[in-house]
């Protein structure tokens, strides 16, 4: 039995899921949330977002309360889906699109593929490694052992994230081998800044999107979810900063 | 000076393809990264410390 009540709830779980899961702030997610479900008739409205799960609560028409949950379990960074998922909400509360093709333009949006291809992410990985080693280091030929530990970095994340399926053990693993590519380049000759090479092997593996999303969800006063992903952007620094630290004392 | 405008422009633009950005916002994000770093490198001449300059350039956008 699925009658109005459960389309529409559930078409506002799907949109807070997807914005959750591809690295929307919290406060967003909450707004998109309470705003499809007023618009769709619903009185009553609260919606409370963590990190980890979303919960929506609600009266339609003089009805029982509903009140349902949806655990979010793996998160992602994919900006374009946010900025489509957001879009569809618009266009849902002003009316200009039904329950049943919100749903259906939801349900394209997660199905659809990455808007860059992969190879194209390791390029972008590489070149924004020997970019950022240049801004922070001045030395134009380390750019290339840079963009090459950069590179190798940003491999081994994901493909330790594909087999082991722990984030900050592949996060340390990918640190360490980041490191030791920029070792192994500098004591081959083949480059010469150490410092240099080190961070711009680290910086495509550096947390920008949960530091972000961390300090706004502060400052909008979503404390626990603030804290939360602090403390997600605080462990994945650790992790890459134990990554180095054990490269750095083997081989150097 | 060029040269670092061009480069940071162009880590910019690197980060945002792997943040998935759409790509309609690319040249955006790349003149906001030019902005900020020319700020940011350029305000420490004046005689502002590191830190109140990285505060300033914070505060760029384009739109």
């Amino acid at each position: 039995m699925t009658t109005k009540k459960d389309k529409l709830i559930d078409l506002c779980l799907l949109a807070g899921k997807l914005m959750l899961m591809y690295g929307a702030e919290t406060y967003r997610v909450e707004d998109t949330m309470k705003r499809m479900a007023i618009a769709g008739g619903m009185d009553n409205v609260n919606s409370f977002v963590t990190t980890t799960g979303i919960f929506l609560s609600g009266v339609l028409e003089d009805d029982d309360d509903i009140m349902q949950m949806i655990r979010i379990v793996d998160r992602f960074q994919d900006l374009s889906k946010v900025t489509e998922v957001n879009h569809i909400s618009r266009e849902f509360v002003a009316g200009r699109m039904s329950i049943t093709d919100a749903r259906q333009e939801l349900k394209r949006v997660e199905k659809q593929p990455m808007n860059y291809p992969l190879w194209l992410i390791y390029i972008a990985s590489a070149i924004g490694g020997g970019a950022f080693s240049y801004l922070i280091g001045d030395s134009l030929f380390d750019m290339i052992p840079a963009s090459i530990g950069g590179l190798v970095s940003t491999l081994a994340l994901v493909l330790f994230q594909h087999y082991l399926q722990a984030k900050f053990f592949s996060e340390y693993l990918a640190a360490f081998f980041g490191g030791v590519t920029a070792l192994i380049l500098v004591h081959s000759g083949f480059g010469t800044n150490i410092d240099q090479i080190i961070i711009g092997s680290l910086i495509p593996l550096v947390p920008g999107v949960p530091l972000t999303n961390s300090v706004r969800d502060l400052m909008a006063g979503d404390l626990i979810s603030g804290l939360a992903r602090g403390a997600e952007a605080a462990l994945t620094s650790l992790s890459i900063a134990a990554g180095v630290a054990t490269a750095v004392s083997l081989f150097l | 000076m060029v040269w670092e405008l061009i480069i940071c422009g162009i880590a910019t633009i690197a980060f945002a393809i792997i943040f998935n950005i759409p790509y309609r916002l690319l040249w955006m994000i790349g003149l906001i990264g030019m902005l900020s770093w020319s700020v940011y490198s350029l305000l420490p001449i004046t005689g502002v410390g590191p830190v109140p300059a990285a505060a300033v350039a914070a505060f760029i956008r384009v739109n």
